[in-house]
C-alpha cells in the first residue's frame, strides 16, 4: 500500500488541509501495520507518534484495578488515536491493539509541534481537529458514563 | 381505529409464544380474538386482566394481520409481571393509538434509524415496512447500541438485514464483556462512520432518553435540520385516547399527537429529556 | 329562538313535583356551611335555592364521575335535570365537550349522560368570595351549553329557553298552558340585577390579569415564585378534584378486564412517572407549576378553549391557602 497525497485527502482528517501542507505531514509520517491483537501503544506509556487509521479497527482501553483489561473504545478508519502525544508529558490514557490487521499512519508529534511552530494557521487547523475529535469524545464518554452508572 | 366500540374495553388475545430476547427483554406473539391491524409506530396498550396495563409499540410487521408481537422490558410492575405470563394466557389489547410513522415523507430518501435497547422494538417493526417497499427508498442506514452484547435483542434480525440489498447495519456495545467484533462504545460513535447524504436524509431516533438526547445533540452537529429529525417519546401513556393527561407534554399529548413527534415540534418544551 | 316565559313559584314547584318520578332532578339546597346540589326529593322542593353562585361540587362531576366502571355497561339511566348550574361551570363544559366527544375515541358514557341531562343554568344575583369569572370572560349569567336559563324573583320564575332541547322540555312542563310569556318589565329586572353582579365582580377582582395575559405571564417565569408558593402545597389533590375543568383520569384494571376510571390529578406524586421509575413531575413545585401551565397555556392551545372558568373553588379548597390569584398578581407587578 503505497500512501499518496490524493489517498490521503479522501480520509476525513485531512479534510481541511491543501495538498501542500498534506505534502508536509506525509514526509513526517510513516505507514505502520500491525496484526491481530497486536499492541499498538500501552496505558501511561511515553508516546511519540499520533495516529490516523487507515485500515481496519483499533480497540481502546484501560486496566482496572479488580477487573483487568475494560476496553472502552473502538478506532474506525478516518479517526484519530493517540493524541497525547501531542502534549507534554505525553503519555498515553489509554491502551489501543489491533482488533484485526491494521495499517495505521503515525506521524511524528515533534516534528508536527514544528510545523505548528512556524504556521499558525496550519497550527490553528491541526489543533482544531484536535480539539473537535476531543470534544466529541468527551461527549460520547458522558453519555457511556451515564449508561454504565444505570445498569 | 379502534377494534371496539368502547373505547375502553379490550380485545382478548392469545398469548401464543414467548421469545427471550436477553436478560430483561421478551418478546411476547400475541393472537388476537379480532382482526386487528396497525401501522407501523402506532402503539397499543396490553392490558393484564385485574393487574394493570402499560403502553407497547408492536415490533412486529404492519403487513401481518392475525397476529402481533410486542416486546417487554421489564422495568417496573405490570412488566415485571408481564414478564410472568405463560403461554396460552389471555391478555388484553387496546388500540392502536397514536400516528405512526410518516411514512411517505421518506419516500426518495436515505433513512437513518438510531436505537438504542428496547428502542430496537419500534424500529424492528419500521424496518420490516422499509423492507418491504425498500424500492422507495434509498438507503437504509441503522446504528444500534445496547450495554452489552448479551443486551442486543433479535440477534437474528441483524444476520438478515446485512443480506438486503440497500440496508447498512452497525452496532455498539458500551462494554464488551464477552467477544465482540463490532464497535465499543455509544451508538453515536457510530454515526462517525457512516456515509449519508445529510440534505436527501432523515433520521429516527428511538431508545433510552438518555440515548434521545445524545443522539438528537450528536445528529444536529452533523447537520440534520430539526424538522428532519423523528423522535419516539417516552411518556406515561394510560388511556391512550387524548383524554386522561398522564402523557401531557405541554400542548401535546404524547398518545395522540405522538408518540412519534420531530424535534422542531417539541424542542421548546419544558424538560424533554426527562 | 329565545323565548321567555314566566310562572309563579308556586306553580314551578308543583311542575317540579310531577317531575321527580320521571326524572333525577338536582339542584343546589343550602347546608351549614355550604351549598351543594343535592338528589331532589319532594321534601326538598321548598328548598331548593335559585340564582346562587357556584355549588360546592363542580358540575363535571354529573358528566364525569369520581369512579366509574366504563367496561361493564351500568343498566341506563333515568334521564336527568339539573337546576341552579352557574355559568362559570357551563363553560367548562367547552373544554370537556372537545376532550371526551372527540372523533373517533367518543366516550359514550360522557356522550349519554350530556345527551340524556337537561341543564337549567342559573343567573348569578349575588357572589361568593373567589368568584372571578367575568376576568376570564364569562357572564355571571349562562351563554353557552345549557338548555334553559332560569331565573326567582318576586316569587316569579322566568325561563329563557335556549336550545332545542330546551324547547322539547318546556313544551313537556307546558302541557297545561301553565307558563305566560315573559313581559319587558320581568327581563328588566334581571338584567339589572347582572349588570349589577357583573359590577360587583369586575370591583374585587381588579387588576386582576385577564386569561390570556395570564397565560403570556406564566409562560416563561422563572422557578422561584413557584417554589414560593408551592411552599405550603401539600399535594392533596383538592385543587384539581374541585375544578370544574380538570379531568385527567386514572384507568384501573378489575378483573374480568374491567376498568375503573377513577378521577385522578397532576398534583399527586407519580402522575406522569413512567415504568422505568422516571418522573417529570417529580417536584412539588413542578407539579404546581404544571397544573396553571396546563390551564392557561397548554390546553387553550391545544383545544382553543378556555380551561379556567374563575370559579375560584381552588382557591378556597386549597389547605395550603394558596392564592393562584395572588401569584398572578404578583407576576403582573
Amino acid at each position: 500500500m503505497e500512501i499518496t497525497v490524493e489517498s490521503l485527502k479522501k480520509i476525513t482528517f485531512f479534510k481541511e488541509f491543501d495538498s501542500v501542507t498534506i505534502e508536509k505531514i506525509l514526509k513526517i509520517s510513516k505507514l505502520q501495520e500491525f496484526d491481530v491483537e497486536e499492541k499498538i501503544f500501552d496505558e501511561h506509556q511515553k508516546l511519540i507518534d499520533i495516529f490516523v487509521l487507515l485500515e481496519g479497527k483499533v480497540i481502546l482501553g484501560i486496566n482496572v484495578p479488580g477487573k483487568g483489561k475494560i476496553n472502552l473504545g473502538t478506532i474506525h478508519p478516518g479517526q484519530l488515536f493517540s493524541w497525547s502525544a501531542l502534549f507534554p508529558p505525553s503519555i498515553s490514557t489509554a491502551y489501543a491493539f489491533a482488533d484485526v490487521p491494521v495499517k495505521v499512519l503515525s506521524i511524528k508529534a515533534s516534528k508536527i509541534q514544528e510545523l505548528i511552530g512556524d504556521n499558525d494557521t496550519f497550527g490553528y487547523k491541526f489543533m482544531k481537529i484536535i480539539g473537535q475529535t476531543l470534544s466529541k469524545r468527551l461527549s460520547d464518554t458522558r453519555f457511556q458514563l451515564i449508561n454504565m452508572a444505570s445498569v | 381505529m379502534p377494534v371496539t366500540e368502547n373505547i375502553y374495553e379490550p380485545v382478548k388475545a392469545k398469548l401464543t409464544n414467548i421469545i427471550d430476547e436477553s436478560p430483561l427483554i421478551k418478546t411476547l406473539v400475541l393472537v388476537p380474538e379480532k382482526e386487528f391491524s396497525f401501522k407501523t409506530g402506532e402503539f397499543i396498550e396490553l392490558t393484564l386482566n385485574g393487574i394493570g396495563e402499560a403502553p407497547f409499540t408492536p415490533s412486529s410487521s404492519p403487513l401481518v394481520k392475525d397476529k402481533l408481537e410486542i416486546t417487554v422490558m421489564k422495568a417496573g410492575y405490570v412488566t415485571g409481571k408481564i414478564h410472568q405470563l405463560n403461554i396460552g394466557d389471555v391478555v388484553g389489547i387496546r388500540g392502536p393509538f397514536g400516528k405512526g410513522y410518516p411514512l411517505e415523507k421518506f419516500y426518495g430518501k436515505e433513512v437513518l434509524i438510531v436505537g438504542g435497547g428496547c428502542g430496537f422494538a419500534p424500529i424492528r417493526s419500521l424496518l420490516y415496512k422499509l423492507i418491504a417497499e425498500k424500492e422507495k427508498f434509498k438507503k437504509v442506514i441503522f446504528c444500534y447500541g445496547s450495554k452489552t452484547p448479551k443486551d442486543c435483542i433479535y440477534k437474528t434480525l441483524f444476520k438478515e438485514l446485512r443480506n438486503i440489498e440497500k440496508f447498512q447495519v452497525l452496532r455498539s456495545v458500551d462494554m464488551a464483556d464477552e467477544p465482540w467484533d463490532e464497535t465499543i462504545g455509544v451508538v453515536t460513535v457510530l454515526l462517525d462512520q457512516i456515509k449519508i447524504d445529510i440534505n436527501n436524509s432523515l433520521a429516527i431516533v428511538c431508545g433510552p432518553p438518555i440515548m434521545m438526547k445524545f443522539g438528537t445533540i450528536r445528529l444536529l452537529e452533523m447537520g440534520y435540520r430539526e424538522t428532519d429529525i423523528y423522535l419516539s417519546m417516552e411518556k406515561n401513556m394510560s388511556c391512550g385516547l387524548g383524554k386522561c393527561g398522564h402523557c401531557m407534554l405541554g400542548d401535546y399529548l404524547v398518545c395522540k399527537d405522538g408518540p412519534v413527534f420531530t424535534y422542531n415540534e417539541i424542542k421548546g418544551l419544558p424538560d424533554i429529556w426527562r | 329562538m329565545t323565548q321567555y316565559y314566566l310562572i309563579s313559584k308556586e306553580n314551578w314547584d308543583k311542575i317540579l313535583n310531577e317531575l321527580l318520578g320521571k326524572y333525577d332532578v338536582y339542584a343546589p339546597v343550602a347546608a351549614e356551611d355550604n351549598q351543594d346540589y343535592r338528589f331532589i326529593l319532594q321534601d326538598d322542593i321548598h328548598q331548593i335555592i335559585y340564582n346562587t353562585p357556584k355549588p360546592a361540587t363542580p358540575l363535571k362531576i354529573f358528566f364525569l364521575p369520581v369512579k366509574e366502571n366504563v367496561v361493564k355497561k351500568s343498566a341506563s339511566e333515568n334521564p336527568r335535570l339539573i337546576i341552579g348550574s352557574p355559568s362559570c361551570d357551563l363553560a367548562g363544559l367547552d373544554l370537556l365537550d372537545k376532550i371526551y366527544l372527540e372523533e373517533p375515541f367518543v366516550d359514550k358514557f360522557y356522550q349519554q349522560r350530556r345527551e340524556n341531562t337537561i341543564l337549567v343554568g342559573t343567573s348569578c344575583f349575588s357572589t361568593l368570595e373567589h368568584c372571578h369569572c367575568s376576568s376570564y370572560g364569562i357572564k355571571p349569567f349562562p351563554e353557552k351549553n345549557h338548555d334553559i336559563s332560569l331565573s326567582v324573583l318576586d316569587g316569579q320564575v322566568t325561563l329563557q329557553i335556549n336550545s332545542d332541547k330546551g324547547k322539547n322540555f318546556f313544551n313537556e312542563i307546558n302541557h297545561n298552558n301553565s307558563f305566560g310569556e315573559a313581559e319587558k318589565q320581568e327581563l328588566e329586572k334581571i338584567d339589572t340585577l347582572r349588570v349589577s353582579v357583573t359590577k360587583e365582580l369586575s370591583k374585587t377582582n381588579q387588576g386582576l390579569p385577564d386569561y390570556s395575559k395570564t397565560g403570556e405571564l406564566i409562560k416563561d417565569t422563572k422557578k422561584d415564585i413557584w417554589e414560593k408558593y408551592a411552599k405550603t402545597c401539600v399535594s392533596c389533590g383538592a385543587c384539581a378534584s374541585i375544578c370544574p375543568t380538570c379531568t385527567c383520569f386514572l384507568l384501573i384494571d378489575r378483573p374480568g378486564f374491567e376498568k375503573i376510571r377513577q378521577l385522578d390529578g397532576c398534583q399527586y406524586p407519580g402522575f406522569e412517572q413512567v415504568a422505568a421509575g422516571e418522573d417529570p413531575l417529580e417536584e412539588r413545585f413542578v407539579r404546581f407549576r404544571n397544573r396553571y401551565l396546563c390551564k392557561y397555556v397548554w390546553k387553550p392551545e391545544k383545544y382553543e378553549s378556555i380551561a379556567c372558568t374563575g370559579c375560584g373553588r381552588c382557591i378556597e379548597a386549597c389547605i395550603g391557602n394558596i392564592n393562584k390569584n395572588e401569584l398572578f398578581r404578583e407576576l403582573l407587578t
